[in-house]
């Protein structure tokens, strides 16, 4: 545990030590507040539902900018054999990693609490489905930073480890689109974006939330195997 | 093993565990969490919270259900929420359906195939208003859901509102997977009267159940019921309403034990005196002609009238020289039920905020005749009120001492039952006793027909009474009406169309005790004469009918299967001039779906789903809002960035 902790302040504290943090940050909540203010007067409903919905679009393209460097970079610096032969367990790094981006990502949703503040000033709010929506944004942007720990073990380029998480990212919340499920509703069980639709309505259910500890249990399982893979390279 | 080897076995070894992993991962999510799971509603009004009734009607389908809603995907902003929480909800019944239930929502305008087959079911776009750069433009826009189970399909063609979209959704799903409901029977007065034509004098509301019937058939087959030649109660009528019994014969009550007894669900409004509405409250004494079976089923109603502090007060109009006043007078007959007395578990009543009872009996409970069946006392007095025999100022006289009733001291005082329900098994009233002979009926005169108000007494009237129930009783009964021939024209009576919004709230004497407004001064709306479809008349074959000369060769059943029967000491909330108030109107309809549609179907009452709309916000607000979240914040987290990066330099 101890050792998790340790690698997870390591992980934050390379974060907030350059610049990405701040500008991941920034830009994330820039994009949310702009997204979701761009039709709030128009229809003014005081519901922040519009704003969890611009999050699964845009963790798709935001959070593999965080997770790439995770692996890659120790890879590619040459740290990660060091790493591997410290007296830790591999899955104490993998979590510790884990855990860092996550901590990252909460203190940025937090930083969105002036949205559903503000118009709770303007018409009181139903905090429920709130609630629901930062508990299914947490979930989801754990299954990237899943998806994307994972891709950055396998690869020592950044930027490929980026486009693949994008790319498998986007595969496993694009299959969820009304289009698709309509015709194979079948992906529906396996869309990030289906998921997350309920819990931000403000429906908590036990099959979503294990979906998403699953999801995030399969990527951080895959990260696993591949360090332990290295041992045999 | 050579190092080659064990590197390859540690590999596939890693292929086989991710393989492993990938596997629990799709069974877990496909195969048994869909089987078992919790869900939590955390909004703050259950918006997305579906009934337990709702659960099960949903989980134990035999085929699929398809719920398709038709919605056009632009929708003035005023609608634009509804797809939205009708999706929302869809998702629930998806979610329970155990696979069976499928979902889902497409525009008609967009494909012209679908636009023929939803025209096709009759459903039609909606013209609706909306405001396109300043301009009031008209849209033609759909909003309805269609439901398809086999070969049956029930359409919800209006979901404009939101409210109660649960509650029909559900009946169209009950409607479709159960092929037929059980028929109400409505037993009426025996001297109640048609409604009367416009214009036509003589109509008298108190004595008139055409709008409860016609409000019931929206909904239900219901058949008036005849026993009084000793014809059986059709075997098909699962509910029977029996309103203001009066004089019925012993004939009569055999046949309606008999009902019970067949496991037949019985509700009883029965009054022991009502007023003339037309002949300045004329006392009109009721003999039920029930009053020994309803005592061997446990119920006791007494021969007195129950007077409540907590009661309405009524606008009376009176002269005083040239001027023409109007009075708020106290009016103690007419019983406003509080919440507080109103049983908290029954679902006829569970949800009734409030109710109005108008000359209003005691009732009781005969312990030594229940026999272990569960008693649920559902309406009380409250416990300022007390019971007469002599009934003072049932007229509210403006002469000296208006509004004077004799009240017992405080401690006289009690709280007096009035409505209770019996669920259990029942002996028969006719256990070991002969089938009563049929009696020959005789023809009773109506009371209202012969009145009408003696011009001279017009003035002192009390325009509470005159028009209660008229203007908007009429509205409702013909938007009722025109609701019923619809469904008739739509279906064999058994498809129906989904229910009737409540009746307009009533005007003057659903007020709090405060001042009341005068009634409509428009002449009173006469109810049209109108001919009804009168199932158990027009077809006398269909049932076991034995005309008087016959004897009688029955078969007593002695005991019922499990069964309800239900009695409020009120017929007056069900009559003409009362039954538009929402709260008789929602009892009625509860008791009848509650021991129609049993279980707990009834629970899906409606509930209101508001649009938390925000009032327009200034636009130097609306900048500011959008400066500080959109640009602010972000600002502020470059800022704790550069801070950062000034220290570390430093």
């Amino acid at each position: 545990m101890s050792n998790t902790f340790a690698v997870m302040m390591k992980e934050i504290r390379s974060y907030i030590n350059s610049p990405i943090a701040f500008l991941f940050s920034s830009m994330l909540l820039g994009l949310i507040g702009y997204l979701f203010y761009m039709d709030f007067f128009v229809r003014p409903v005081a519901d922040v539902r519009a704003m969890f919905g611009t999050m699964p679009i845009l963790f798709t393209f935001f959070l593999p900018g965080l997770t790439m460097r995770l692996w890659s970079e120790e890879k590619k610096v040459g740290t990660l054999e060091t790493l591997l032969t410290m007296p830790m367990k591999n899955y104490q790094l993998i979590l510790g990693k884990f855990f860092a981006c996550l901590g990252l990502l909460v203190a940025t949703l937090v930083l969105t609490l002036p949205i559903p503040l503000t118009v709770n000033s303007l018409h009181p709010l139903d905090f429920g489905p709130v609630i629901g929506g930062y508990l299914g944004a947490i979930l989801l942007g754990a299954s990237f930073i899943a998806i994307g720990i994972f891709f950055s073990s396998i690869t020592e380029n950044q930027f490929v480890a980026f486009i693949l998480t994008i790319f498998v990212g986007a595969l496993f919340t694009f299959i969820g689109l009304d289009v698709i499920t309509s015709k194979l509703p079948f992906f529906a069980d396996f869309s990030l974006l289906s998921r997350f639709g309920s819990i931000a309505q403000g429906i908590v259910d036990s099959k979503d939330i294990l979906f998403y500890l699953t999801f995030v249990a399969l990527f951080l399982g895959l990260n696993f195997m591949t360090l332990e893979l290295r041992r045999w390279r | 093993m050579s190092a080659k080897k064990r590197r390859f076995t540690s590999i596939l070894n890693s292929f086989l565990r991710a393989f492993f992993l990938f596997v629990i991962f799709v069974c877990l999510n496909s195969l048994i969490a869909p089987k078992h799971f919790t869900r939590v509603d955390l909004t703050r009004d259950k918006l997305y919270t579906i009934t337990d009734a709702t659960k099960s009607l949903v989980e134990d389908l035999s085929d699929n259900l398809i719920i398709r809603g038709y919605f056009s995907e632009e929708l003035p902003h005023a609608y634009a929420e509804i797809p939205i929480y009708v999706k929302d909800i869809l998702r629930e019944y998806e979610a329970y359906g155990k696979g069976r239930v499928e979902i889902e929502v497409v525009d008609p305008a967009r494909d012209e195939k679908v636009r023929e087959f939803v025209t096709g079911l009759g459903i039609q776009p909606f013209k609706l208003q909306d405001r396109d750069r300043d301009k009031l433009v008209v849209r033609n826009c759909y909003m309805s859901l269609a439901v398809f189970h086999l070969d049956q399909h029930e359409v919800l063609p209006d979901m404009t509102q939101m409210s109660s979209l649960e509650y029909e959704l559900s009946r169209a799903i009950v409607k479709v997977t159960k092929r037929s409901l059980p028929s109400i029977g409505l037993l009426v007065d025996s001297q109640a009267v048609a409604p009367a034509a416009p214009n036509q004098q003589g109509s008298n509301p108190g004595f008139s159940f055409e709008m409860v019937f016609q409000t019931l058939q929206t909904q239900y087959k219901v058949q008036k019921v005849h026993v009084q030649s000793g014809q059986k109660i059709p075997e098909n009528i699962g509910t029977l309403l029996i309103v203001r019994p009066r004089d019925l014969s012993e004939r009569e009550a055999f046949e309606i034990d008999q009902f019970v007894m067949r496991g037949g669900k019985l509700a009883v409004f029965v009054d022991t005196v009502t007023f003339d509405l037309t002949k300045n409250l004329a006392e009109v004494r009721v003999q039920s002609g029930l009053e020994d079976l309803l005592a061997h089923y446990g119920f006791r109603v007494r021969d007195e009238l129950v007077l409540d502090e907590n009661h309405f007060y009524i606008p009376v109009l009176h002269r005083q020289g040239m001027m023409q006043l109007q009075q708020n007078l106290p009016y103690p007959y007419y019983l406003k039920i509080n919440k507080e007395d109103i049983d908290k578990t029954n679902p006829v009543v569970k949800k009734i905020g409030n109710l109005l009872l108008f000359w209003a009996s005691p009732l009781e409970i005969l312990d030594d005749q229940v026999n272990g069946r569960e008693v649920v006392e559902l309406v009380h007095s409250s416990d300022k009120a007390w019971s007469a025999t002599e009934y003072d100022n049932v007229f509210p006289s403006t002469e000296g001492g208006f509004g004077y009733y004799r009240r017992p001291d405080e401690k006289n005082r009690e709280s007096f039952l009035l409505a209770a329900v019996q669920i259990g098994e029942f002996d028969s009233f006719y256990k070991g006793k002969e089938v009563p002979e049929v009696k020959k009926p005789e023809t009773p005169s109506s009371p209202g027909r012969s009145g009408g108000i003696p011009p001279g007494l017009q003035d002192q009237l009390p325009p509470g009474f005159q028009m209660k129930g008229a203007p908007g009783g009429q509205a409702a009964l013909e938007a009722a009406k025109k609701k019923a021939a619809e469904a008739a024209k739509k279906s064999e009576g058994l498809k129906e169309k989904p229910e009737d919004p409540p009746p307009a709230p009533p005007s003057s004497l659903f007020q709090d005790d405060g001042p009341q407004p005068l009634p409509n001064k428009d002449p009173v709306a006469q109810p049209e004469t109108q001919t009804e479809e009168d199932p158990a008349h027009d077809h006398p074959e269909d049932e076991a009918s034995s005309p008087s000369s016959k004897k009688p060769i029955r078969e007593i059943i002695e005991r019922s299967p499990e069964t309800r029967i239900l009695v409020i000491t009120d017929a007056d909330m069900v009559a003409d001039a009362n039954f538009r108030n929402a709260p008789c109107y929602t009892f009625v309809q509860n008791t009848v779906d509650w021991m129609t549609l049993g279980n707990e179907l009834i629970e899906i009452r409606s509930r209101g789903v508001e649009v938390p709309t925000i009032e327009e916000v200034p636009e130097s607000k609306a900048f500011w809002i959008k400066l500080l979240t959109i640009g602010g914040v972000p600002f502020f987290v470059l800022a704790l960035g550069f801070v950062r990066w000034i220290l570390r330099s430093s």
